[in-house]
């Protein structure tokens, strides 16, 4: 199953995420976003970008069909997502890392128990797991702190954890929700550099960020929401266009 | 997909010491109800041995001479032979004749042998010892009355120079005693039918209190693209065991009841020789019951997860 998404995804399209015409209105009658015709490619990175409520997270949500979208379609790879049935919604995921804010560990796991078991748990053998994990670890710089619990390392260590159990499974996709939100410009940078790395080896990296430092830094592509709509998608993008970009945005969201 | 043994196991076994209070009252509920469920399965198959013969109105059944019964040479009045197809065709006549008779039924040697059969299905030696054909033929009579009875039973009975070796009638007591304990039968089913739903709850709220307590890995698992059977195994598993062992604990208690029954009748030879359960019937008791633990503890389990998981 996991196979033939993965070939699907790889070889029959160029377009790795296409939103077209996507609307999500939630129950409380708040539109997270209206109308998005967007399209990703295979192995881009893009910084999707916009005041808090701007609908970022919500199409995180819908990649994942957590949520369904009301109208519109959106394709992962050559799927898509609103005639995928829920059994199969499992195997979507498997193409698709999360990496969020607030790392998600599990607390009473070490380094190594953490990656290890989102191998596990999608029913890799254990030859694979002992083979992949020390791997990971090393790719992400943390080999020497297998056995150390997540309490006993610092934030910037911490998401390195998770991106190495978001990446251990070799995703198409890596889906990143504010991953320097919790992290000191310094740790934020290697965050950054980690996940450029993991863009070059193929993988489609998408990353909601506020940290414009980083986004001018980098100058990828940008894609900015506001109140759901799509304001601006431009190739080596800066965080905003205006001069004080961050303290208006703030305030108008 | 596979599903590592070891990883279930191991999920499995620190959910349950997790939870280990409300993993033994799901256990003794279960037990107990089921418990009280096969017992009363008991009592019935007890009844029903018992009164086989009495369904259906038949008050009174004639049993002709058989060779068992044969006793050529005894002073007393007695069979003489076994009954001949004449004599047996004498006796069916007479009783398709008596304005008395609302209907009745033949039971050949070969129809007791296999009600025998039925009956000792647990006891392989005791069913090697009976020789079917010594067995006796006899007629199961319904009288258009239950007060008739007597009369149809006086007409036949002693009558050994026909062929009829002797007349059974349904007595009285036998009569009050089965409607007592259908009404006895019917409030403890209700009863077990209650307990049975609280262990349903108890198993369902036992699930919840394990999924919550593993909420974050449970989280982690959707993330990464876990199967819901994947994440549900564990957790049906933790609900099968405690329904197992209940219902296990139930099995034992039904057996040993069985056990004492049985000395029961034994020790009131003549009133209810007719009412006993066999071991079979026990072990036949013992798998339903295990089957309902079984299935209540997995139902629970999936009800207590389905919160969780609709994805």
């Amino acid at each position: 199953m996991n196979q033939s998404f993965r070939a699907g995804g790889c070889t029959l399209a160029r377009v790795m995420i296409r939103f077209e015409s996507v609307t999500k209105t939630y129950k409380g009658g708040v539109t997270a976003v209206k109308d998005l015709t967007l399209e990703i490619d295979k192995g881009e990175f893009v910084f999707l970008v916009g005041p808090s409520g701007s609908g970022k997270s919500t199409c995180f949500r819908l990649l994942m069909k957590e949520e369904v979208a009301d109208t519109g379609k959106i394709w992962v790879g050559d799927r898509e997502l609103s005639s995928l049935s829920s059994w199969k919604v499992p195997y979507l995921r498997r193409n698709m890392g999360c990496v969020f804010q607030d790392f998600k560990l599990l607390p009473y796991k070490t380094v190594y128990e953490n990656v290890a078991f989102a191998l596990e748990v999608i029913g890799k053998p254990r030859s694979v797991v002992k083979q992949q994990v020390p791997q990971i670890l090393d790719l992400v710089g943390l080999a020497k702190k297998a056995g150390n619990l997540p309490s006993e390392l610092s934030g910037g260590e911490q998401q390195r954890v998770s991106i190495a159990r978001a990446f251990a499974n070799r995703p198409l996709i890596l889906l990143a929700d504010e991953p320097t939100g919790n992290l000191d410009p310094a740790n934020s940078a290697g965050i950054m550099r980690l996940l450029d790395r993991i863009n070059r080896t193929g993988t489609t990296v998408v990353m909601c960020t506020h940290d414009y430092g980083i986004v001018d830094l980098m100058r990828r592509r940008v894609v900015e929401l506001n109140r759901g709509v799509l304001v601006r998608d431009e190739q080596q993008g800066a965080y905003a266009t205006g001069p004080v970009p961050v303290v208006s945005a703030e305030a108008e969201g | 997909m596979a599903l590592h043994i070891g990883y279930v196991t191991r999920e499995t076994a620190v959910s349950l010491k997790r939870n280990l209070l409300m993993t033994l009252a799901g256990i003794l509920t279960v037990a107990v109800s089921l418990f009280l469920f096969g017992g009363v399965l008991l009592l019935s198959r007890m009844v029903d041995h018992g009164t086989a013969r009495w369904k259906n109105g038949v008050e009174l059944e004639v049993f002709l001479c058989s060779k068992s019964t044969a006793e050529p040479d005894s002073p007393k009045p007695a069979c003489r032979s076994e009954a001949s197809d004449g004599q047996i065709a004498a006796v069916r006549t007479e009783l398709e004749q008596s304005p008395d008779v609302r209907r009745f039924r033949f039971f050949s040697k070969e129809d007791a042998f296999n009600e025998a059969k039925r009956i000792f299905a647990g006891d392989p030696e005791l069913l090697a010892n009976i020789d079917p054909e010594g067995l006796p033929v006899s007629f199961r009579v319904a009288p258009k009355k239950a007060e008739l009875t007597e009369k149809v039973a006086a007409h036949f009975q002693g009558r050994f120079n026909d062929g009829v070796d002797t007349v059974l009638t349904a007595k009285e007591q036998v009569r009050r005693l089965l409607a007592g304990i259908r009404w006895i039968r019917g409030l403890f089913f209700a009863i077990a039918g209650v307990l049975l739903a609280s262990s349903l709850f108890l198993i369902v709220n036992t699930i919840r209190l394990a999924t919550f307590a593993r909420r974050r890995e449970i989280q982690v698992m959707k993330l990464v693209g876990a199967t819901n059977w994947f994440i549900r195994v564990p957790f049906m598993c933790e609900g099968l065991i405690q329904g197992a062992i209940g219902a296990g604990l139930a099995f034992a208690g039904v057996y040993g009841l069985r056990v004492i029954l049985s000395d029961l009748v034994d020790r009131s030879k003549n009133l209810f020789s007719a009412f006993y359960v066999t071991g079979g019937d026990a072990i036949a008791i013992g798998l339903l019951i295990v089957a309902v633990g079984a299935t209540v503890g997995a139902m629970g389990s999936a009800i207590g997860l389905r919160r969780f998981l609709d994805a």
